[in-house]
């Protein structure tokens, strides 16, 4: 995201000449809660200005102000300035600009504390700031210069295959003058012997059919041919292109997968190679047998008649403009139809997701109502689409056909006046045909070829991203189990801080308890330890080596976690457990199960460690399949556990049986548990309070923290005096 | 909170003050309990330090003085940035995405949405509201009022 932009040059006498433009971006909303459509802030070495109109900007020099703050509203935010403990405004912005001005409010602090560090931001711009046109996730504008960037990701994607491609576009070409020649024959066979029969051209009669028969066969052969060829090529890239995604997607940083929507990745790896692959084989696979025919066919009909040629070719613009007409209309109208379909399924999702609440509340009328309104806008729009569809679509056919009459009429005439034969005229509108019929699909050849490279792109895109975390760590050894975390300071964007200058050393074998209110970042602190994101200062060591030092499969490979929810993968309770050791042993396997208390269970279903689980398996209960997160962290026999709430979700009895399995765990291994109930955290070493303030609080012993009456006394008193509550309601 | 108990005015930050029964806060918050239903009235007045404590609910912002009305009224826009649109100037789509030519009661603007169907939620048979590539949200209150042109122009959303 782009934080350095151009100042107009009608601002720019304001800046000195001893001063440079750290950051300089737009905003568009007006003290006045007007739309501004020439503010811009320029934030220099030294100051702050405010730009708006043709009057002198407002200027903010650093010595004059506390600090700056980044303030996110509705819909929008504000860059204020702190002075004297107060908050003075400079200026809004909407969305567009939020995220702009988070990271350069974040550089803004850093050049007031008289530091140079500039601040840079990895998000991507939603719209091409040359030409306002969306870039729809990928980092360049196929509108402005990206097409060539575009066109550079199609070579370096066909290069593999260019050998292929050139085959296939030489049977392409096969196929069109296989159907070009078959009307030259036909022609030959009217003119020289229909037209002049003799009992004695019986035979030509014979030949001729042999020699259509032989055409149209090896037409066909060489058609399915191509098509397979095409197929088989389209489906080769989009295979090599999606495996190529998925291990980039595998390798790459949380944070680079969190910044995208939920299902967009999903449509990377799928929807994007296979718009690819579809292309391939529509657009790509007819692309010279189309081409070539209408070359050919137009060539061959100045040679036949060239002045009914040039007319007819006259006619192919009106054809082209008729049919792009039509095609946009039936754009539009398919989807709205596509929209309101949506709707409806996501309509109709609901209430079914819902049921019972709608019938517990005895709704199913109004729902009924809701659903019938919803059916009949979609069923309207389809009647309309398709009468429109019914009724246009003779209409195309006809100009179609108003062009072959107007060339039957003179072709007729010039039959009659003896310029040309009977056969020739026959041939002559046959390759007309040939010359309108690929009009609908060139039509639509620029909309598929846009739409592919825009998924190049999007798949490039990822391709091309550099890896954040991969880019250093080789050290791959056996950790022993210390931890330190200096100053660390990480948030997930640069708009809000999670945690702040964290310092915490971990010995060996110690438990840590980490408490807070939700949201203080308990849980970031373990996402950080397992390196899903780097942090943004300071460092975590792991016995005096830097995380990010380390290689990260040997890395996670030591690393045992079990959070609140467990992911099972499809497959059996087997397989699940020695996921992380695929090479584990059947007596490693049960051992595992029977120090996390699964083994019990797991031996009285039906079919024991094979019981399927997962997707369309056996459903096991929070507490089963805790056991199983917790056997399989044993069968990992991690140095470092994390235990992210591997309790909170469960009823009293499990959560006894998950606990008991918990502490034969932890014995020996250092262990960062976090957990609501601060109970279950009764065996920690030390406890670590993370406060509102993104700092640790307190740290201590449960009883050294009860005695400080501090933060931590204040949870415990609260959850007891809840817990008093709810006994007494009881 | 009404015109008797509590004083909005505008501190020179550009944010609000307010004496409420004799207690001065310097900055405070003020929230629409109903952006969209009720934009106007249940506006919940917090503190803007600590856990953002509320101080007051103005039940309806017609039962604050005049003058401290359009305070609040010019704040809340800088505050909730949701346009409402009057006019629709024009609609162009290309490639899965329709760019907008609006008149709100910010002013003009353009914006882009998706043209599929997440790009609009309908608050109900009239009322909608197109949110852009960037999130930001438009509304439109009422689509009856609307030309009949304007509604050719957006006829592919509804």
């Amino acid at each position: 995201m782009k934080l350095l932009f151009e100042l107009p040059e009608g601002y720019k006498k304001h800046i000195g000449s001893d001063e440079q433009i750290k950051y300089c971006a737009p905003f568009d909303i007006g003290a006045d809660g007007k739309a501004v459509y020439d503010g811009f802030i320029a934030v220099t070495e030294r100051r702050i200005i405010v730009f708006e109109g043709d009057g002198q900007p407002t200027v903010y020099p650093f010595d004059k102000i506390d600090g700056v703050k980044y303030q996110s509203f509705i819909g929008c935010g504000a860059f204020s300035i702190i002075k004297d403990g107060k908050y003075i405004r400079i200026a809004s912005f909407s969305m567009r600009h939020t995220l702009r001005f988070s990271y350069i409010v974040k550089g803004t602090k850093v050049l007031l504390r008289g530091e140079s560090e500039p601040v840079t931001s990895h998000e991507k711009e939603t719209t091409c700031l040359k030409c306002g046109s969306p870039l729809r996730g990928s980092s360049t504008c196929t509108k402005c210069d990206g097409k060539n960037i575009s066109l550079r990701r199609f070579k370096q994607l066909c290069a593999p295959y260019i050998w292929r491609l050139i085959f296939i576009s030489f049977v392409m070409v096969l196929v069109s003058a296989c159907s070009l020649y078959t009307q030259s024959v036909q022609q030959q066979f009217i003119d020289n012997t229909l037209r002049n029969p003799s009992p004695d051209k019986m035979n030509k009669v014979v030949i001729f059919v042999i020699t259509m028969l032989l055409l149209t066969l090896s037409n066909v052969a060489v058609t399915i041919y191509k098509n397979v060829l095409c197929v088989k090529l389209g489906t080769k890239i989009s295979m090599d292109l999606r495996s190529r995604v998925f291990n980039k997607i595998q390798q790459l940083s949380m944070t680079f997968i969190n910044q995208k929507r939920p299902g967009e990745l999903m449509n990377r790896v799928t929807g994007d190679t296979s718009y690819i692959r579809e292309f391939m084989e529509h657009a790509f696979g007819n692309l010279f047998s189309n081409l070539f025919s209408m070359i050919g066919a137009g060539a061959l009909m100045l040679i036949i008649n060239w002045k009914l040629a040039l007319l007819s070719i006259a006619f192919v613009p009106v054809c082209l403009i008729v049919t792009k007409a039509f095609n946009k209309k039936m754009h539009s109208i398919f989807r709205s139809q596509a929209n309101k379909n949506d709707n409806l399924k996501s309509g109709l999702n609901d209430i079914l997701n819902g049921i019972k609440v709608v019938k517990n509340y005895g709704r199913e009328e109004e729902e009924s109502e809701k659903f019938k309104k919803m059916s009949k806008a979609f069923a309207d729009i389809q009647y309309k689409n398709e009468t429109f569809w019914a009724i246009l679509f003779p209409f195309l056919t006809l100009t179609m056909g108003l062009g072959l009459n107007f060339i039957t009429y003179f072709g007729g005439l010039s039959v009659l006046g003896k310029t040309m034969t009977a056969g020739q005229l026959m041939q002559f509108t046959a390759y007309a045909t040939m010359l309108y019929s690929p009009l609908n699909w060139m039509i639509s050849l620029p909309r598929m070829i846009m739409r592919m490279l825009i998924s190049i792109d999007r798949v490039f895109d990822i391709l091309d991203e550099e890896s954040e975390l991969d880019s250093i760590g080789k050290v791959k050894k056996e950790i022993n189990g210390n931890i330190e975390f200096k100053n660390v300071t990480f948030g997930y964007n640069a708009c809000d801080i999670v945690l702040e200058d964290i310092n915490l050393s971990v010995k060996k074998g110690e438990m840590i308890g980490l408490v807070g209110a939700s949201g203080v970042g308990k849980s970031t602190m373990i996402n950080l330890l397992m390196r899903l994101y780097d942090v943004n200062d300071g460092q975590i060591l792991i016995d005096g080596v830097d995380i990010r030092e380390f290689d990260s499969h040997s890395l996670h490979s030591q690393i045992g976690v079990v959070l609140q929810e467990t992911f099972l993968f499809a497959g059996s309770i087997m397989n699940n457990i020695r996921y992380a050791k695929p090479d584990a042993s059947y007596e490693e396997i049960v051992r595992a199960a029977k120090i996390a208390n699964a083994h019990d269970f797991i031996c009285r279903l039906d079919d024991g460690y094979d019981t399927f689980i997962g997707s369309n398996g056996l459903t096991l209960s929070g507490g089963e399949r805790q056991r199983i997160a917790i056997a399989r962290a044993v069968l990992a026999n991690p140095k470092i556990l994390i235990l992210d709430e591997a309790t909170s979700s469960l009823d009293s009895e499990s959560e006894y049986m998950v606990q008991e399995a918990i502490e034969r765990l932890t014995s020996e291994r250092t262990t960062f548990a976090i957990a609501h109930r601060l109970s279950t955290l009764r065996h920690a070493d030390r406890l670590v309070v993370i406060g509102r303030n993104h700092h640790i609080e307190e740290v201590g012993t449960h009883d050294e923290l009860m005695a400080k009456k501090g933060t931590y006394y204040g949870l415990v008193t609260a959850q007891k005096s809840l817990f008093k509550v709810r006994t007494e309601t009881e | 909170m009404n015109d008797k108990n509590a004083h909005f005015s505008l501190n020179e930050g550009g944010f609000i003050s307010l004496d409420f029964n004799g207690t001065k806060y310097d900055r405070v918050l003020i929230f629409r309990a109903f952006p969209f239903s009720e934009a106007n009235k249940f506006l919940s007045v917090r503190e803007s330090i600590g856990r953002n404590a509320e101080i007051g609910i103005i039940k309806d912002l017609d039962d604050i003085a005049q003058n401290e009305r359009e305070i609040i009224l010019r704040d809340l826009k800088l505050r909730y940035f949701l346009p409402k649109i009057k006019n629709i100037r024009g609609v162009k789509s290309e490639h899965g995405h329709s760019t907008f030519l609006v008149t709100t009661d910010y002013g003009s603007m353009r914006f882009i949405v998706r043209s599929s169907g997440d790009a609009v939620t309908t608050l109900s048979d009239s009322r909608l509201i197109f949110t852009d590539i960037d999130g930001n949200r438009f509304e439109i209150e009422d689509i009856n009022k609307l030309s009949a042109v304007e509604i050719k122009r957006i006829n592919l959303f509804l």
